[in-house]
This record gives C-alpha cells, sequence and structure tokens, in this order.
C-alpha cells in the first residue's frame, strides 16, 4: 500500500514537473499580453507579431458591455504581463481594469489621447466608447500599444516599430478606402440605422447619420429601455426620414431592430460586425476585414 | 378523414404565417424618399495640385477602370468623357452636374508617382458657381498617404437671393 501511495506521488510530482516546462517552453521568455476586445487583441498581435504571446478575454461575438469575467480570466490576469483595455467605460463595470487590479498588473487604456464623442442620453452626457469605428481613432490605439510594448520589451523595439508602421499604413489606405465607398451613396441616403449607438464615429468620419432606436450601450437592448411610446415614435421617425434600411450587430440581440424593421416594412441591410469582430476565419476576423464587410454591406443597402 | 384534412389545413396555415414572414423579412421598404432638387446656375470644379497627376502602371493595377482620378458628385462618377481637362498639376471640370439643393458632397481620388508619393503634398480644391469662387480648401498629405479626400457644402435657395 505504501508503495503505490509513494509511486502516486512520484507521478504527481513528475507531472507537475513536466506542466511547469511545458509552460516555460511555450513562453519561452516572451512576454504576455491580456487584451480586453477582439478588436484590440487584433491591434496588438499586428504590433507584436510573434515577439509576445497575446490573449483575449473576449471570445469573438461576444458583448463588452454586459461581459462577466470569469476565475479563468481572473487566473490568467494573473500570468500576464500587461494589459490592455479599451477604456471609456466600454467594458461594462470597467471589468478589465479590476481585473489588471485584482491581479496587480498594469493595464493600458488604448482610447488615452481620443478626444471621445460625446453623446447625449436619457439627459446624460457619455463619452461614447466605440473610438474604433473611426480608423484614425484605430491609428491612436496602435501609437499606445506600441509605446508600451516597446517599454515592456525595450530589445524588441525596432520590430514593434516597424510593423506599427506598416499596420498604420494599411490603416491609412482602408481609411481612404472607405471615403471612396461611402462616396458611392447620395448624402440624402445616409441614414444608418442600427440595434445600438456603435456608429456615432463612423458616421461623423464618413457623413452618414448614424443612429439607434435603443442607446449606447447594449444593456437595454431586448427592451428594457424601450417604452411603447418610444417604439411609436422612432416608427414614425425612420418612414419620415427615409431610411432605406435597418442593420443588426453580430454581438447585439437582433430580436427589437427586426420587429421595427417588420413594423415599418423597411428592409434589413445585413448584419455589421460592431462591439465584436467575426469567428476565426471569417471575413470579419481581423479589424480591416470587420470593417471592409461592413462598409460593402452598408454601401450596398444605402447606394 | 378529420385528422387528415386538420393536419392539411395546420400545415397550410403554418406555410402561409412563415411564407408572410420571410415576404416582409426580406421585402424592399414600402415607402419613397423624396429625391432633391437640383440646384440652379453652372458650377465649375479646379483641382490644383503641388504634384502631377500620375499615369504609372502601378496605381492604375489599383485604381477600377485604370483611372487616374476619380471624381463622385453626390454619389454620381464623373465618366472619363467629363474629366477630359489635359491632366497634369491641375485640372477643372465645367458645368458641373449633379449639384442639389442642400448637402452636397464631392469625392477625389489622385494618383501621384511612386517618386512623389515619398513626399508630403497638397490639393487645392475650388468651386465656381456662374464665375464666382464658391467654395474653396486646400488639404494636405504625408508622404505614401492616398490622396482621397471629400469636399461637403450646403446649396440652399437662400444664397441664390
Amino acid at each position: 500500500m505504501k508503495n503505490i501511495k509513494t509511486s502516486f506521488l512520484y507521478i504527481v510530482f513528475i507531472l507537475v514537473v513536466f506542466s511547469f516546462f511545458l509552460l516555460a517552453a511555450e513562453r519561452e521568455g516572451k512576454p504576455v499580453l491580456f487584451c480586453s476586445t477582439t478588436q484590440i487583441n487584433d491591434f496588438v498581435k499586428n504590433v507584436v507579431g510573434d515577439d509576445c504571446i497575446v490573449y483575449a478575454v473576449l471570445p469573438p461575438g461576444a458583448d463588452p458591455h454586459t461581459y462577466q469575467p470569469t476565475p479563468g480570466d481572473a487566473q490568467r490576469a494573473a500570468s500576464v504581463d500587461l494589459c490592455f483595455e479599451n477604456g471609456l467605460h466600454l467594458e461594462g463595470k470597467n471589468w478589465m481594469a479590476t481585473l489588471a487590479k485584482d491581479a496587480g498588473k498594469p493595464i493600458v487604456t488604448c482610447t488615452d489621447g481620443i478626444e471621445p464623442l460625446i453623446i447625449e442620453k436619457s439627459g446624460q452626457t457619455v463619452p461614447d466608447p466605440h473610438a474604433w469605428f473611426d480608423p484614425r481613432n484605430a491609428a491612436v490605439y496602435v501609437r499606445n500599444i506600441t509605446e508600451a510594448v516597446c517599454k515592456l520589451d525595450p530589445i524588441n523595439k525596432e520590430k514593434y516599430e516597424a510593423r506599427a508602421r506598416l499596420y498604420l499604413q494599411q490603416l491609412r489606405n482602408l481609411h481612404a478606402w472607405i471615403k471612396k465607398e461611402v462616396s458611392r451613396i447620395p448624402p440624402h441616403r445616409r441614414i444608418l440605422i442600427t440595434s445600438h449607438d456603435a456608429f456615432n464615429y463612423f458616421g461623423r468620419t464618413y457623413n452618414i447619420d448614424a443612429q439607434a432606436p435603443v442607446g449606447w450601450s447594449t444593456g437595454s437592448e431586448i427592451g428594457a429601455g424601450m417604452t411603447p411610446k418610444r417604439r411609436i415614435e422612432i416608427i414614425e421617425s425612420t418612414k419620415k426620414m427615409g431610411v432605406r434600411a435597418f442593420f443588426v450587430e453580430t454581438s447585439v440581440n437582433p430580436k427589437l431592430i427586426r420587429e421595427i424593421a417588420r413594423e415599418t416594412g423597411i428592409k434589413i441591410g445585413g448584419e455589421l460586425y460592431s462591439d465584436s469582430m467575426g469567428e476565426h476565419g471569417t471575413a470579419g476576423d481581423t479589424y480591416i476585414g470587420m470593417m471592409r464587410e461592413n462598409v460593402l454591406k452598408i454601401v450596398k443597402a444605402l447606394e | 378523414m378529420r385528422p387528415l384534412i386538420a393536419i392539411f389545413i395546420n400545415v397550410l396555415l403554418i406555410g402561409g404565417l412563415f411564407l408572410y414572414m420571410g415576404i416582409r423579412d426580406t421585402g424592399e421598404e414600402t415607402h419613397h424618399i423624396a429625391e432633391p432638387e437640383k440646384a440652379e446656375g453652372i458650377y465649375t470644379l479646379d483641382i490644383s495640385t503641388t504634384f502631377k497627376i500620375s499615369w504609372e502602371e502601378v496605381f492604375l493595377l489599383n485604381a477600377q477602370g485604370g483611372e487616374n482620378a476619380v471624381i463622385s458628385i453626390n454619389g454620381m462618377r464623373l465618366t472619363g468623357e467629363m474629366m477630359k481637362s489635359p491632366f497634369d498639376s491641375t485640372f477643372r471640370i465645367n458645368n458641373l452636374p449633379g449639384i442639389i439643393e442642400g448637402k452636397n458632397e464631392v469625392f477625389i481620388e489622385l494618383s501621384r508617382s511612386s517618386e512623389d508619393a515619398t513626399r508630403p503634398a497638397a490639393v487645392n480644391v475650388e468651386i465656381k458657381k456662374d464665375g464666382v469662387k464658391y467654395f474653396s480648401d486646400v488639404f494636405w498629405f504625408e508622404p505614401e498617404e492616398p490622396v482621397v479626400m471629400t469636399v461637403v457644402f450646403n446649396e440652399d435657395k437662400a444664397k441664390d437671393n
């Protein structure tokens, strides 16, 4: 019996040592980064390449406004070197900042330096957190990320900066391409109605009137923020405005917008990527891909 | 016999309901957007650049239909025939079509040679109405930045009076 117990303990010991070496081999001394959203994850990967290990809290399609961190997230936060968040309260109840604080890890707010759009909701003014919908703001995210990883890992600074330059050029090209595509829509038809107010930056940048029936957060998307009176107002105003299409979002329950579309007789123009990018292997699995897909759908429905 | 009739009626009702929902989901909008009125007057567009507008192959590969300049007014792409002014560092389009009362947008995309693209550039866009300067703006571009710009201006009846 004693021999069996000793053997068991010996096997457990070997397994623990083996897993430790496996973990160390995976890290290879590379810095480990932890990002809140799929967009930030993509920006970070474009800057750090294979020189860091990057994890994202949110899987594709998850909603950052309503996400509840899991014990697994807290465990991971404890093992990383640096955390990244969007900020401007995109992460509902600041869950990413809380994860980093509890784990005692530094955190970078990617929207630092961006002048936020101020939107008014229910008599209160709040900064709009969906800043990445303007590729020029995305460039600010990339600069903040580059600065932070260069400080964390100065040995690879040149590589990070070179990758960032390349990616910033891609963002410039994306911005120019979107301008060109949107120019195909006559200005009086540029009304973009989506499930929640995620497209204000996009609308401001490309001269599109972006509106949402509910508000800037998805917390009330299934009806909590929608009174019957407000619903009638929305139906009447969309008819008067000459809206050509409604759009649903991949990370938001489409029930409400589909109901309003049915009641108004206005078509659904497609499903847009908003707070989250697409699954791996879809056209929207990168920031640039997601923006391109959105623009193609919007132009097709409104032109 | 009765159960069969009941099943038939149920299938008919459910099928009809789904068909109706499908039509409503994919149907075109039932109301029409009032098209804005065309603005009066003759508009001219002048574009001056600090670089020679390029005919280089590398740019032609990127541009749709081999264009080295793309100009759209309110969603309407100008054809090559309209832009047959001599392309160099300045060109003019007389009698600009498609200007409406209300919000107008002119989109301009130009190509520059790979040599010019290494330097900063500027583009002056001027719109004249009946020969009088109506709108003017200068756009600056960094090296390698795509030369793409959007000019937005409002044309309302009050301006004609």
